[in-house]
């Protein structure tokens, strides 16, 4: 990962607003990790976050890697936020949230100085 | 230089040449553009054009001699594509450098290039004929009876024709896929354009089509098949597999690659032909298909224009470019060099040698060449086996674009063959 810039540099128009659920923090890592940009709020546009479509690709990978779900595309391309992801793949995560796959998991790494639990979804 | 053609009524004063405007599609999308082609060819071959807010260049230089334009295309080594081909990039980072086949520099063009170039080369277009030709029936169709159809918007559909089959994108998702190829390149088009403006058509359509490979390649990666989705995803370019970010965007650049020019063939042939004999010349003439779909090419030139940045000093027709500077090289113009082209205003079907740069020239001359040309041979066939003639049926509307020339609307009228003509 490349030192990650603060969203401020980047000149983001909306106010940060912290991911509010393990899953959201967990994205937003995801999205820190390609993007270095850091801290990532929940109502950042992808795009604006100095995003391509070609990232944007690649995230999805991630996404469908770390959370062990295929969720539509169509939601970080046309709807490119945390809180409008978390909302597209939590309908698909098993009930009991537990089963995370932990297929090629990257290392947790923190944003906002908090520790990530290994399953993303265990307090939600 | 060879005699020049005759002068026409839109011939233009030398001393305005300074401030011709080659980044207004208005100009782009009228035949004015052959007469300022024309004067710059003769008096200014490479000419500078300031841009003052093109990020972080300062204008471009525009080559319009078929020498020049073809050195600009084919010389990778004082010019990249990896900074921009199109105008519209000019000044900007192009996120595709280095991961799409058309925005890379040799040598990893070439490794890249080299497994795509087999499944679409001319012993794999074979294998596509079927496909092609059911695609070509199904346009025509519907107009086997006559009367009067829109030619632009039944050709809307042959881009998916080719690239359906290539990339084994389900039939039901053909019509969507125009639709949003249509929202990428002709913004402007009232069949397209959101009411939101055209900035957000634009964006709307690259985003989804990039989201419509995201899903494909995704179920290509879980279950794989003979596809070209399949092959970019199985492909390793340097020891490593591509990216999925590279996979998807060459797939975009696929079907935007078809869909922006193939179509523009056809129209500009029929723009031209519709209402007069010559059509029904060709129609008869099956042995001047292949002469005349070539002719069709070099008329229409759907592509006006491809750039490269130089990187180091170059010189060219007299004129050093600096390293740096933005070259975009006018293939429309290029293709009616009279240097090269005797009569370059006449639509020639018979026309040998017919050396054009449509498809352009050097390493990234395109692969999508044999397919394209099957396609277009197949479409005029069936076209001429429906229509004994066809005549204009109200004012075409060209497409407004910089880069794409060819018509948003051709009104066309078609009186059908008799069966027993066939
Ligand atoms: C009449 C139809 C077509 C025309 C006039 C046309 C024109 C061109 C031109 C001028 C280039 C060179 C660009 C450059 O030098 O930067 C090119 C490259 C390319 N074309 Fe086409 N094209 C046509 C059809 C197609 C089709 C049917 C496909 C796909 C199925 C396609 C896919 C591509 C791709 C992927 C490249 C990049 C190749 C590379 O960089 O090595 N084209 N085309």
């Amino acid at each position: 990962m490349t030192t990650a810039v603060s969203r401020d540099q980047r000149g983001m128009p909306s106010p940060y607003v912290p991911p509010d659920s393990e899953l959201e923090r967990r994205l937003a890592q995801l999205w820190v990790a390609r993007l270095g940009v850091s801290p990532v709020g929940r109502h950042d546009d992808f795009f604006q976050l100095g995003g391509d479509s070609l990232l944007a690709a690649e995230l999805q990978l991630d996404i469908d890697r770390a959370l062990g779900v295929e969720a539509d595309a169509a939601t970080l391309f046309v709807a490119p936020t945390i809180a409008e992801l978390a909302a597209t793949v939590r309908d698909l995560l098993p009930p009991s949230a537990e089963p995370m796959s932990t297929v090629d998991y990257p290392p947790a790494r923190s944003t906002a100085g908090a520790a990530v639990p290994a399953s993303p979804l265990a307090d939600e | 230089m060879s005699p020049r053609p005759a002068p026409g009524p839109a011939r233009l004063d030398p001393a305005q040449l300074s401030r011709v405007d080659l980044a207004d599609p208005a100009l782009l999308a009228s035949d004015r553009r052959y007469a300022v082609w024309d004067q710059l060819r003769q008096h200014r071959p490479v000419h500078w054009q300031p841009v003052p807010d093109a990020g972080t260049a300062r204008g471009f230089w525009s080559v319009t001699r078929y020498r020049d334009v073809n050195r600009v295309l084919a010389d990778h080594t004082c010019f990249t594509s990896e900074r921009g081909t199109l105008l519209n990039l000019l000044g900007r980072r192009d996120p595709a450098a280095g991961q799409q086949m058309a925005a890379t520099d040799p040598p990893r063009h070439g490794r890249m290039r080299l497994p795509v170039q087999r499944a679409m080369g001319a012993s794999s277009a074979r294998r596509y004929v079927r496909d092609v030709q059911a695609g070509v029936r199904a346009l025509l169709a519907d107009h086997t009876a006559g009367g009067s159809f829109d030619a632009a918007t039944m050709l809307a559909g042959l881009p998916l024709a080719v690239v359906g089959p290539l990339l084994g994108v389900p039939v039901a998702d053909w019509p969507d896929l125009t639709r949003l190829a249509g929202m990428c390149t002709a913004e402007d088009d009232p069949a397209y354009r959101l009411p939101e403006g055209t900035a957000a058509t634009l964006r709307r359509g690259h985003r989804e089509l990039f989201a419509y490979f995201t899903d494909l390649a995704r179920q290509r990666a879980r279950s794989g098949s003979e596809d070209l989705v399949s092959l970019l995803l199985r492909m390793e370019v340097d020891g490593q597999p591509l990216g999925r970010g590279a996979v998807v965007s060459n797939c975009y650049s696929l079907l935007l690659g078809a869909s922006v020019t193939l179509p523009h063939v056809p129209t500009a042939a029929l723009a031209h032909l519709a209402g007069t004999d010559r059509y029904a010349h060709w129609a008869h003439r099956s042995d001047l298909l292949t002469s005349g779909v070539e002719e069709a090419l070099r008329w229409a030139s759907p592509a006006s224009h491809f750039m490269r940045v130089a990187r180091r000093p170059v010189d060219l027709s007299g004129v050093t470019v600096a390293a740096g500077e933005a070259v975009v090289a006018w293939l429309g113009s290029a293709n009616r060099d009279p240097a090269v082209f005797a009569r370059p205003d006449e639509f020639d079907v018979r026309r040998a040698p017919n050396r054009h740069l449509a498809f352009g020239a050097g390493r990234h001359y395109c692969i999508g060449s044999h397919l394209a040309r099957l396609a277009l041979r197949l479409f005029f066939a069936e076209l001429f086996a429906t229509f004994e003639s066809l005549t204009p049926d109200g004012e075409p509307v060209r497409v407004r674009s910089t880069f794409l020339s060819g018509y948003q609307q051709l009104p066309l009228v078609g009186r059908p063959r008799r069966r027993d003509d066939r």
